[in-house]
């Protein structure tokens, strides 16, 4: 399913004509009947679209404590950051522990601007400094996936951070340094095969909040943007992948690319591991051809830089 | 277990035949040439899939019956692998061989042969597939067979830089 084009409007023609009343009234009870039908339809689609967009985003990876064959979206994994542990929480659909009770501005504010129904601001360790680039409507669709769902009933579990970065209130200035709510169009001027892989990676995957570096305060180096990190998310390796020759992609063709999003595999014949593995299994895989395709060419045209994580 | 066991003497023996004489230590010998034979029927599948993967991507001059054979192949490969891998092979570094099997492997041993399965499985699929000769169902069958190999990667390979 190709998820970056408009909604796509569902056009009815009026069969409203001239002929008399009972032919009016008929109409319109057809019409009725239509519409209904749409939005029915507008639904089921809604929730497709998030469904593909929730595993490209990476939603469950985070949220879900996969190691211990923990439920889905009821919180727990961990998160190694040079600032402490995080552990992502609870977000099914329970009205307690989850997001059950949320409203869908609730669900925006806090993809695009990182705050809370509370008001309160989460960390960024909560990729909402990629998904601020996304839609309402593409937000919304993985709400509704999200919210069709099985509710747990789950307490969250607290992070486990250093001092000072356990300090939640000192989070609006490391905004103000690091962070501008979007949606910013991205990749302008470039064809539009690009642009829609600007929006996969750069919104919906946030690839570039593992393989770029961060600085001394956890912000992403722009100036370095997907060239690779020495910290992944599990303290790992993460490598460039801007078409360098040397030290990223350069060698790769976009086949290369759209065997690894689609399939895991890579060039030599051996198959991606560690935390790559969970992005594209149930991730990237769930991607139309187009998309994955569109993600290659957005990274062959991407500037090269020479680094070795 | 009778008869793996008799299997897996087979293989290794097959192994110490075709593998470099220098290694054997006499006490390290059998661990050495268990942990190079599993190495190598690794290898021997990565060999395989990277010449379907260039089939698919127009790099080779494969046919669809390569593909199958490739894919019959895989699949001989997939039913030894539990064998390779039995819990007495349970070897961590032996000589200058390095190991990168997690030690889960061997605590869930029941998880990791039910992977092994569904790469036996999946390659056999492919092969029916490869004999249809359609490369899009060939292409998805590929696909299907590679996220085995993934899975249990994911679960039971220590990923070395
Ligand atoms: C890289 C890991 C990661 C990914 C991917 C991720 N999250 Fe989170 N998320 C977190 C962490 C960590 C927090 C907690 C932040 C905090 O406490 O300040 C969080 C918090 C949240 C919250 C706030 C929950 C609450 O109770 O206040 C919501 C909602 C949320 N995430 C939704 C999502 C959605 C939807 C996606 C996919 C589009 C997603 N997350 C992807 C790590 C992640
Ligand atoms: C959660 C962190 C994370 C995210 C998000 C992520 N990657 Fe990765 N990526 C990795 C790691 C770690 C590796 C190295 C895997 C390995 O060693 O097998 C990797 C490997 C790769 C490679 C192979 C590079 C090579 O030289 O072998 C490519 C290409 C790649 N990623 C592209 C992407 C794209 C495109 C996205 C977004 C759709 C993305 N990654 C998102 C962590 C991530």
């Amino acid at each position: 399913m190709r998820i970056v084009s408009e909604l796509d409007e569902i056009a009815i023609s009026s069969p409203i004509g001239s002929t008399g009343r009972a032919l009016a009234l008929a109409a319109t009870a057809l019409a009725a009947f239509l519409g209904l039908a749409a939005s029915a339809m507008a639904q089921s689609e809604m929730l497709e679209r998030g469904a593909v967009l929730f595993a490209a985003a990476g939603c469950a990876n985070c949220h879900t404590d996969r190691k211990n064959q923990g439920p889905l979206l009821a919180g727990g994994r961990s998160l190694i950051t040079p600032f402490g542990t995080f552990y992502a929480p609870n977000i099914t659909p329970h009205p307690e522990f989850g997001i059950g009770a949320w409203s869908d501005e609730d669900f925006i504010r806090a993809l695009r601007e990182g705050v809370a129904p509370d008001g309160s601001h989460y960390f960024p360790s909560f990729p909402y400094t990629s998904y601020t680039n996304m839609t309402d409507e593409d937000m919304l669709a993985i709400k509704a996936y999200i919210f069709s769902l099985e509710p747990v009933a789950q307490e969250s579990r607290p992070h486990e951070l250093d001092f000072p970065y356990d300090q939640r209130w000192a989070l609006p200035f490391w905004k103000w340094l690091h962070f501008e709510p979007g949606p910013k169009p991205l990749a302008e001027g470039q064809p539009d095969e690009v642009r829609r892989g600007a929006y996969l990676v750069e919104a919906v995957s946030h690839c570039g909040e593992c393989h770029t570096p961060r600085g001394r305060l956890g912000g992403l180096d722009r100036s370095m943007w997907l060239a690779g990190s020495s910290d992944g998310a599990e303290g790992e390796k993460v490598p460039n992948i801007t078409p360098d020759a040397e030290t990223g992609i350069g060698d790769w063709s976009a086949d290369d690319i759209t065997f690894l999003l689609s399939m895991g595999l890579l060039p030599d014949g051996d198959v991606v591991g560690s935390t790559m593995w969970e992005v594209v299994s149930d991730g990237t895989d769930q991607l139309s051809a187009e998309d994955q395709e569109a993600i290659a060419a957005y990274l062959m045209a991407l500037p090269p830089i020479e680094h070795r994580p | 277990m009778g008869v793996t066991k008799h299997l897996a003497a087979v293989v290794l023996a097959a192994a110490v035949a075709a593998g470099p004489a220098s290694l054997a230590t006499a006490a390290d010998g059998e661990a050495v040439q268990a942990v190079k034979a599993r190495q190598d029927l690794m290898k021997s599948i990565g060999g395989n899939v990277k010449g379907l993967r260039e089939m698919l991507q127009g790099k080779n001059t494969d046919t669809a019956a390569d593909a199958q054979r490739r894919a019959e192949e895989i699949a001989e490969s997939a039913r030894q692998i539990a064998v390779l891998f039995e819990p007495e092979y349970h070897i961590s570094n032996v000589g200058d061989i390095e190991t990168t099997a997690k030690p889960e492997l061997w605590t869930d041993y029941e998880d990791f042969t039910s992977k092994a399965t569904a790469l036996e499985e999946a390659s056999g699929e492919l092969a029916l597939a490869a004999q249809t000769e359609d490369m899009n169902a060939i292409k998805t069958a590929f696909g299907d067979m590679s996220k085995t190999c993934g899975g249990c990667h994911q679960a039971y390979r220590v990923k070395k830089d």
